[in-house]
């Protein structure tokens, strides 16, 4: 998580204004350290933002849909970097989130189907226990 | 699975429904004020047994937007209607104050008899660019068992009809075309360049100051950025002038800027690079905002106090006041700043308050303001 959001608590940037002092701190300070995030454009369609960014250093250089997006941009920002954060997830994590929440989904589909004909011996494999014997899934009291 | 554990489970279940059912009656039932005051109901609202009572009770209407409430409970409220009332808080306007909201409320007693007392309300107002207090002096009454606040009505300010002819100076500028990158140009950067910086350490941690000088013949839209270096030639930290700065310089104007660096100490920097930006915009010189009255007052309180009047005929939204405070030798002690959250109409004075840290009231010897101004068109 970013330092400008959790310090302030203020919930999405886009809809600062209804987080009242903890939504407008949190979007100044992610403004103000706009060059640390290669924050080059902002696409505003709520006029209510125009005086902060004027004051900040930013000026619209489009208008988009008809007039109700202003396209606002800030000189001399560099290219986002990668940041060394760390809550930064490693490589091997990058790849587990990847593979196996979409990955489980495709082996559920594929057990789906598979023919019931073929999973009925698996099951008949394990026959109900018998009283006083210990059976899978009971424990022993 | 077993009939117990089938039998236990929907006895679980039974009891977190029943759980549920129950905290939902005592919650409709006896709602905790807070709670009460965001649905929009009658909450955070105390008995009106003392004057203090009866000046946050206002408040905190105000803060609710419960504005016919507010009204309704004011020992004067035949001299204005509701719409004035809420007028008078938030503009006429379209200004900062149109579309803040009150942050929270502060009541302090001034005096009291039997009948009347008077009570100071410090309204905290969370605008899009920080908060802004705005304080007010309130006359309470006793009216039989409780007390009503008579608020202090600011009558609406009335520009007398008249037309004001507009001859300043308008730079336009000619781009390559609409298919253009956002924001590219093929034109050579105004030139600019820093005639006054020094690194100061404060409690918060290293400021820097300085002043910034457009020496070209062309209106420039500037920012400033600062990097400290460390004694061992590695950065420490890097910061924009952000809003402490006039961003639109005309020819040969200068803006003052203040670049704070949080949880950083003067003793581990060795050098700061300045980089200056400064792109070509059209721009024009109305409208004047004229500075009158300034005023440096010293310490306790140490603040720079004046009016700024709006020359020209159109409604500017915002403005932005830019103290500059020097020593005696010229150099730029300290940099502050103040929103006017009121619009300012032609010819109509408005105040401001900068206020000044004490312990580098001392050596200010004099001071240079400048305004910032935003407006988002429209004539009065």
């Amino acid at each position: 998580m970013l330092p400008e959001l959790t310090r302030y608590g203020g919930g999405t940037l886009t809809s600062s204004k209804y987080f009242g002092t903890a939504g407008l701190d949190a979007l100044r300070a992610m403004l103000m350290h706009a060059d640390h995030y290669g924050l080059k454009w902002v696409f505003v369609r709520d006029r209510y933002y125009d005086s902060l960014l004027t004051f900040a250093g930013w000026r619209p250089v489009d208008h988009l849909d008809d007039d109700t997006i202003t396209v606002w941009s800030k000189d001399g920002v560099p290219p986002a970097q990668p940041l060394n954060a760390p809550q930064m997830p490693p490589h091997w994590q990058g790849l587990m989130w990847g593979i196996f929440p979409f990955g489980s989904s495709i082996v559920a589909l594929l057990v789906l189907l598979i023919p019931e004909k073929r999973r009925q011996p698996v099951e008949a494999r394990y026959p109900a226990a018998r009283d006083g014997e210990l059976g899978l899934g009971r424990m022993v009291s | 699975v077993s009939d117990s554990q089938v039998g236990k489970g929907a006895l679980l279940a039974g009891i977190l429904i029943a759980a549920t059912i129950v905290l939902a009656v005592l919650g409709t039932m006896f709602p905790s004020k807070a709670a009460l005051a965001y649905t929009g109901g009658q909450g955070l609202t105390n008995s009106s047994a003392t004057p203090q009572a009866a000046a946050q009770n206002l408040g905190d209407e105000i803060r609710a937007s419960a504005w016919q409430k507010a009204y309704d409970g004011l020992a004067n409220k035949a001299q204005f209607t509701e719409q004035e009332f809420e007028g008078d808080l938030k503009g006429y306007y379209p200004s900062l104050r149109t579309y803040a909201t009150v942050d929270h409320v502060e009541v302090f007693p001034l005096h009291a008899s039997d009948t009347d007392a008077d009570v100071r309300m410090k309204l905290y107002w969370s605008s899009v660019v920080g908060l802004s207090e705005n304080t007010r002096d309130l006359h309470v009454v006793r009216t039989g068992d409780h007390w009503e606040v008579e608020w202090p009505f600011t009558k609406k300010a009335v520009v007398p009809p008249q037309v004001i002819p507009v001859n300043y100076l308008r730079w336009d500028v000619i781009y390559r075309g609409a298919g253009d990158d956002w924001g590219a140009q093929d034109v050579e950067a105004p030139h600019v360049r820093i005639v006054d910086m020094r690194p100061v350490q404060r409690a918060e941690g290293v400021v820097v100051l300085g002043e910034l000088l457009n020496e070209d013949v062309v209106p420039a839209y500037v920012s400033v950025n600062a990097t400290l270096i460390g004694k061992n030639q590695q950065t420490i930290a890097s910061e924009g002038s952000f809003d402490k700065i006039s961003h639109l310089l005309l020819p040969k104007q200068v803006t003052p800027f203040l670049i704070s660096f949080p949880n950083t100490s003067l003793s581990d920097v060795g050098s700061v690079r300045m980089s200056p930006f400064s792109t070509l915009v059209p721009a024009s010189a109305d409208p004047v905002i004229e500075i009158d009255n300034a005023k440096l007052n010293p310490a306790p309180d140490a603040s720079l106090t004046g009016q700024v009047i709006n020359q020209s005929g159109q409604v500017v939204n915002v403005a932005h006041v830019l103290g500059t405070f020097y020593d005696s030798t010229g150099h730029v002690v300290w940099i502050a700043d103040e929103y006017i959250d009121h619009a300012l109409l032609p010819q109509t004075p408005e105040s401001f308050n900068i206020h000044i840290p004490e312990d580098l009231a001392h050596q200010i010897s004099s001071q240079r303001t400048i305004v910032a101004t935003y407006s988002a068109g429209g004539t009065v």
